[in-house]
């Protein structure tokens, strides 16, 4: 579970990134964070993974406050990064076991040996992340983020750079990972995505979130029938 | 067509050197920065003025000044040379931008163009050094005329032309048959080695031919030779130097007008070559084909997984390698061959053997070690650059859930045990040729040690506070972060409770001094460790 209460964040002054944002992800569903390029979507991630610090307001993960008890509350989320660069001179398995000594990860060999043949990437574990092309390294990433089983997932744009079935693979971990209870929290830009798997949406615009709810509850609000490309437009323009 | 050559040049230099420097506001701290360029430059100016003046004078006792001018020239024709060499594989074909430049619509020939112009403006920066101030010393010694100035500046925009584009082609033509993304690393760390078996052998014929004003002009009698000897390969060498010692037009133009022809050449050449090589080098490359197995999956104690870690990513980036790792080991190696070499050594020998710890020579001893050991720290770059080394995964650092303290200690060991083994090893040679006392050469690395930790704890605070992590390319972290110079001046000003304890201290007991050392340093040391601890994440607000 996630709290975000009243978040605010500038880069520059008098400009806010993000805009008094509440938001409360709950345990067992899918929760799509839908905005424009810019919107504010990368920056509010980054405040709840302990990536930025806030101006004002808390984040909580599963009741550890993000600031105050950093530790614990980073132990309750595993996390995929927009660009999924990462330490591009180690070798994927490399990383892989890193972060299982840092997570203190338990029978690693099979957790990450099942993955990895999920994704069709078992056969160049043994090759540098370097030489690993974009979607490539963004499977070692996703990997690397449920290793130690984490309550919430949180990924930014984790679609980008898939090959079509990897996409599918990636939208059935999500809904096998909240069909046990868990949270998935992730943010595109894509509506088709979002209008697929997702039991509920937000949607942010410039810093603000403009509504939170049901894709059903949007398209109700917003236009009588009509795809959720015209709800999206209509939302984020009136704004 | 020539103003997006000239725009793209810009941006090309400044992504390689400049960026970090240009984003940085006018300040109190930018003009830290500048006094301490400003020394350091003037500082080389010094070095590079008072050499030419002397060779100068002493040629001129025997009217043989003109001989100076074919040295110059030779000097910078080589060090174009060289420098391109090790510039050109970074700039050309492993930068970071390559990525963002070749979809965009700019004429092939236009990327070439700006590349090529890139390097060439890198040959001037050392130009200034081998070329403008010792010209600029010769005219005034031989009251030149104002032509002479004309001359010399012509000259010297030109005349690196040819060594940099046979430099740079060279380098193409090995990319074309190399496979580059297998051998990136072999690649870079040879040209390194080349250099810095120059380096040492340079210095091991200075240090074998220096002494009186007659070995001097034999010296440089020796190197005219040379040069006038190179004059049938490098045309460019004798017109550049009959330009400037007879003021001869002719030369003058013959000179620029090869240059020119060569320009035209290399660009229609490169652009043949250039993008068969550089679209080797950023592609994928050759995949081993091992199947992971069990002993992959063993499990390390945290620490230890990320030391390896830490080591992994500095030694296998060619760029961080050759940048921060082998400066930490050549130096050590230059000094003790050019030591064991030297002049006079034998007598040092006969001097030392009588060295004691029970008296003034063995404290003596012990803090010259010391000073040595910083000195030779002063090259490795390792902890300064710990976190912005990282580039974008930087980040991961605040997402896992480690303390942040704990990952800068851990980032900081590398740093540590280079420098020390190096100086370690250097030590043990220094101290068995000399026959020093053991105790004393001990004790020196013991405080040298307690010395490392705290370079290593100043420096990646530093690097937090002013992270450069969001760079285009690696070169920017390396070569042209101002924070190197804050080491630098870390070193030096440290420098000086050794320089005293050397100076005043030196009437106490080793054992005296080595604790009054010991306090200093664990005391400077276990304070940066408290404020790391202290602050912790707020360290790393900066990294995001
Ligand atoms: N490092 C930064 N410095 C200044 N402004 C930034 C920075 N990162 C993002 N921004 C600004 O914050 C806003 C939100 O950006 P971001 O959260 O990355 O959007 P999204 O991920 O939704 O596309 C944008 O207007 C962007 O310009
Ligand atoms: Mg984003």
């Amino acid at each position: 579970m996630i709290e975000i209460r009243n978040v605010s964040k500038s880069y520059t002054k008098g400009i806010k990134s993000v805009d008094g944002l509440n938001l409360t992800i709950n345990n067992g569903e899918i929760f799509g964070f839908l905005g424009p390029n810019g919107a504010g979507k990368t920056t509010t991630i980054k405040m709840i993974t302990g990536i930025l610090n806030s101006d004002e307001g808390e984040i909580l993960i599963d009741g550890y406050d993000i600031d105050k008890q950093p530790m614990e509350a980073k132990k309750q989320f595993g996390f995929v990064p927009d660009n999924p660069d990462v330490f591009l001179s180690l070798k994927a398995i490399e990383y892989l076991n890193f972060l299982c000594d840092i997570y203190g990860v338990e029978d690693r060999e099979n957790k990450v040996i099942n993955m990895a043949k999920k994704f069709e990437i078992y056969d160049v574990l043994n090759n540098k992340l370097e030489s690993f092309s974009h979607g490539m390294r963004q499977k070692v990433v996703i990997i690397g983020a449920l290793l130690h089983n984490p309550n919430n997932w949180i990924l930014d744009e984790p679609m980008t750079g898939l090959d079509p079935k990897s996409s599918f693979d990636l939208k059935e971990m999500m809904r096998e990972h909240a069909d046990e209870g868990k949270t998935v929290f992730f943010s595109t830009h894509v509506l088709e995505v979002a209008e697929k798997m997702c039991d509920r949406v937000g949607i942010i615009s410039k810093g603000r979130l403009l509504f939170v709810g049901t894709i059903d509850e949007a398209k109700e609000q917003f236009a009588k029938e009509g795809s959720l490309e015209k709800v999206f437009l209509e939302i984020t323009q009136n704004a | 067509m020539l103003k997006r050559i000239l725009s793209l040049t810009g941006i090309l230099i400044k992504t390689n050197i400049g960026a970090s420097m240009a984003k940085q506001s006018i300040g109190k701290k930018k003009i830290f920065t500048i006094l301490l360029l400003v020394f350091a430059y003037g500082y080389l100016t010094f070095i590079s003025g008072a050499f030419s003046y002397g060779a100068i004078s002493t040629l001129m006792i025997v009217n043989q000044h003109s001989a100076f001018i074919s040295l110059v020239c030779l000097i910078n024709i080589v060090s174009s040379l060289f420098e391109t060499f090790i510039t050109s594989s970074n700039v050309l074909y492993f930068s970071k931008d390559n990525d963002y430049l070749l979809p965009l619509p700019f004429q092939p020939f236009e990327i070439v163009a700006s590349k090529i112009n890139t390097l060439l403006v890198f040959s001037y920066f050392s130009e200034v050094f081998f070329g403008l101030i010792p010209l600029i010393v010769y005219g005034y010694l031989t009251k030149a005329s104002f032509l002479f100035y004309i001359f010399m500046i012509i000259v010297l925009i030109v005349i690196p032309f040819v060594p940099v584009f046979l430099a740079t082609l060279v380098m193409m033509v090995v990319m074309l048959f190399v496979n580059m993304s297998k051998h990136k690393s072999l690649f870079q760390t040879i040209g390194i080695i080349m250099v810095m078996v120059t380096t040492m052998s340079i210095s091991i014929y200075m240090t074998n031919n220096t002494g009186s004003q007659e070995d001097l002009l034999v010296v440089l009698n020796q190197v005219n030779g040379l040069a006038q000897s190179l004059y049938p390969y490098f045309p460019t060498l004798k017109f550049a130097s009959e330009a400037l010692i007879n003021a001869s037009f002719v030369s003058l133009l013959l000179l620029v007008l090869i240059s020119a022809v060569s320009y035209v050449v290399m660009i229609s050449v490169s652009n043949r070559i250039y993008f068969k090589g550089v679209v080797g080098s950023s592609s994928t490359g050759s995949y081993s084909k091992r199947k992971v197995e069990k002993k992959d999956f063993v499990k390390g104690s945290l620490a230890l997984s990320y030391v390896a870690k830490e080591f992994k990513c500095l030694i296998r980036k060619p760029v961080y390698f050759t940048q921060c790792v082998l400066p930490s080991l050549i130096l050590p190696i230059i000094m003790t061959v050019t030591f064991s070499q030297a002049v006079g050594v034998d007598e040092l020998v006969a001097d030392s053997s009588q060295i004691t710890i029970f008296d003034k020579s063995g404290q003596i001893t012990f803090s010259v070690l010391v000073l040595i050991c910083i000195f030779m720290s002063m090259y490795t770059y390792i902890s300064i650059t710990a976190v912005s080394r990282d580039g974008s995964s930087a980040t991961f650092m605040k997402y896992i859930p480690l303390p942040f303290y704990q990952q800068l200690v851990y980032k900081c060991i590398p740093d540590i045990l280079l420098t020390f083994v190096s100086n370690l090893m250097m030590m043990t040679v220094v101290a068995a040729k000399l026959k020093l006392p053991v105790l004393a050469v001990v004790l020196a690395l013991v405080i040298f040690l307690i010395f490392a930790v705290g370079r290593s704890f100043f420096g990646v605070i530093i690097d937090c506070k002013k992270p450069r992590h969001n760079f285009t390319s690696e070169y920017q972290v390396v070569k042209s972060n101002p924070s190197i110079f804050y080491d630098i001046v870390y070193n030096f000003v440290l420098l000086i409770p050794s320089a005293l304890s050397l100076m005043i201290l030196s009437d106490l007991p080793l054992l005296v001094i080595f604790l009054i050392n010991l306090l200093f340093h664990a005391g400077l040391s276990y304070g940066f460790y408290r404020y790391i601890r202290e602050k912790d994440f707020k360290l790393a607000q900066k990294i995001f």
